[in-house]
């Protein structure tokens, strides 16, 4: 038998949607995922969203590139290009600072970025199971998603689409691989 | 014994050994004076600055620091009276008050004692008069925008009268700015660390939390300008105040402002720790010590004795 990816719930409210998760939770599912048009404030707590792997690497590109800016500035003052200027030493430190702290900003930015784009899988992922559903495409128009997959311990098809009805989606349809 | 009873005899005991410093002649123990003065005077002084900002700004930190703020701003009048022994003893702590001194350029007009007198006069009237305009009850947003304005200029031109004139030599333009700063994050850091000995929520302590950090990136960004324009530019009369207040032991005290009063809290204000209480009440007393230090550091060093 082809099992099929998991479920899909449509609810057409926020305030629906993250009732539904939390109901969800306390049922005791753990891999099941929100789908929203934009950021809802209480979403991140109602699905106990504790997962932060940006903000070290966040801070260690700015410590590398900081770094590596800094000693771009010192090798091109010192060992490259030594200039006397106005009797000043050559590895002027104060005046290091400021592009040090400027392009470490740049770092931790581009870093960050591109760290939360490769988690994401990106750009290796062509595509995904949800992305084949007819009306996904409304989670980034109108509409709130909840999507629980097969894979989870707890996952029973007819239990499952029973518990997600119970729950008062708007729309409710089985996700193929 | 209450809290009024305290300031108002700490306040007397003060001002008499302040006074006796002054007419004693001793250019050590007044600058001490006018040093802690000029610290606890950050209190009062940057809580109307706040206090000024929350009429106009708003923000859920008023809640919690809004009684503490208008109780500092109340003590406004009590350290007009304790600046007066520095009034007096004018000639024994700034070179210009000395028989004799000329100045470069105009800087002997402004620097004369009746216009010096006046100008303290004047800075602590205009802010006693915003205070009283401001804690009447209900919001003054009008009396925040035009006393914030006015408050721009008195409190910089205090700062550089109070304390740049001490070596009348030295010219730096981000001064007053900078002293400004001081004030705020002197005040912000003594009240958050009285706030938070009463229990308080973690959203409220993460605002607070907030603007101690933008309080500690001020003073940094301002104190670190001062210092790159002054060392790039390399003047002997302005490279002399960085040069007296790096001898010896002093040379101690820029460098514990760098660690204590800037990285070390901001490492801890932008981690996870903010979110402890203990934590965040040990940062704001620990910057409240620096700013008393950084206080003396600006005053003592730079006195002819």
């Amino acid at each position: 038998m082809n099992r099929p990816w998991g479920l899909l719930a449509e609810f057409d409210d926020s305030d629906r949607l993250i009732e539904a998760v939390r109901r969800t939770r306390e049922a005791g599912y753990t891999e099941f995922e929100a789908h929203t048009p934009f950021p809802v404030e209480g979403l991140a707590d109602a699905l106990d969203f504790q997962e932060n792997k940006i903000d070290p690497l966040h801070l260690a590109g700015g410590i590398v590139v900081g770094g590596a800016a800094l000693l771009l500035q010192w090798w091109i003052n010192v060992v490259d290009y030594p200039l006397n200027i106005g009797g000043r030493p050559l590895a002027a430190w104060p005046a290091f600072v400021l592009p040090t702290f400027e392009i470490a900003t740049v770092g931790a930015t581009v870093v960050g970025v591109a760290a939360m784009l490769y988690l994401n899988g990106l750009p290796g992922r062509k595509t995904h199971p949800l992305l084949k559903m007819e009306r996904f495409h409304l989670a980034s128009d109108s509409r709130f998603f909840l999507s629980i997959q097969a894979s989870d311990p707890v996952y029973e098809p007819r239990r499952t689409r029973a518990f997600l009805e119970g729950l008062g989606p708007v729309a409710l349809d089985e996700v193929p691989r | 014994m209450t809290l009024r009873m305290a300031i108002a005899g700490g306040g007397l005991a003060a001002f008499l050994l302040g006074m006796a410093a002054a007419l004693a002649g001793s250019a050590f123990w007044l600058g001490l004076y006018l040093a802690l003065l000029v610290g606890l005077t950050a209190v009062p002084l940057g809580a109307l600055a706040l206090l000024m900002i929350h009429q106009l700004a708003g923000g859920e930190w008023g809640r919690n620091l809004g009684p503490l703020l208008r109780g500092a701003t109340r003590l406004l009048p009590l350290a007009a009276l304790l600046f007066v022994p520095v009034l007096v003893g004018l000639e024994v702590l700034y070179p210009w008050a000395r028989p004799g001194w000329e100045g470069p350029g105009g800087k002997g007009v402004w620097l004369q004692d009746w216009f010096f007198i006046a100008r303290s006069v004047v800075y602590f009237a205009s802010w006693i008069l915003t205070a009283w305009l401001l804690l009447r009850p209900g919001r003054h947003p009008v009396v925040a925008g035009l006393g914030m304005a006015a408050y721009t200029i008195t409190a910089s031109l205090a700062g550089v009268d109070w304390l740049m004139t001490l070596e009348p030599e030295f010219n730096s333009s981000v001064f007053g700015l900078l002293f400004m700063s001081q004030l705020v994050l002197g005040a912000l850091a003594l009240l958050v660390a009285v706030a938070l000995r009463s229990p308080m929520a973690l959203p409220a302590r993460k605002t607070l939390a907030s603007l101690l950090l933008a309080a500690v990136l001020l003073w940094g960004y301002l104190a670190f300008m001062q210092y790159l324009v002054i060392w790039s530019v390399d003047l002997p009369h302005e490279v002399s105040w960085y040069l007296q207040r790096s001898e010896g032991v002093w040379a101690l005290i820029p460098w514990g402002l760098v660690l204590l009063q800037f990285l070390l809290p901001l490492i801890l204000l932008l981690s996870w720790a903010r979110s402890s209480r203990r934590i965040l009440a040990g940062v704001a007393v620990l910057l409240f010590a620096m700013h008393m230090l950084e206080a003396g550091w600006m005053v003592l060093p730079g006195l002819r004795l």
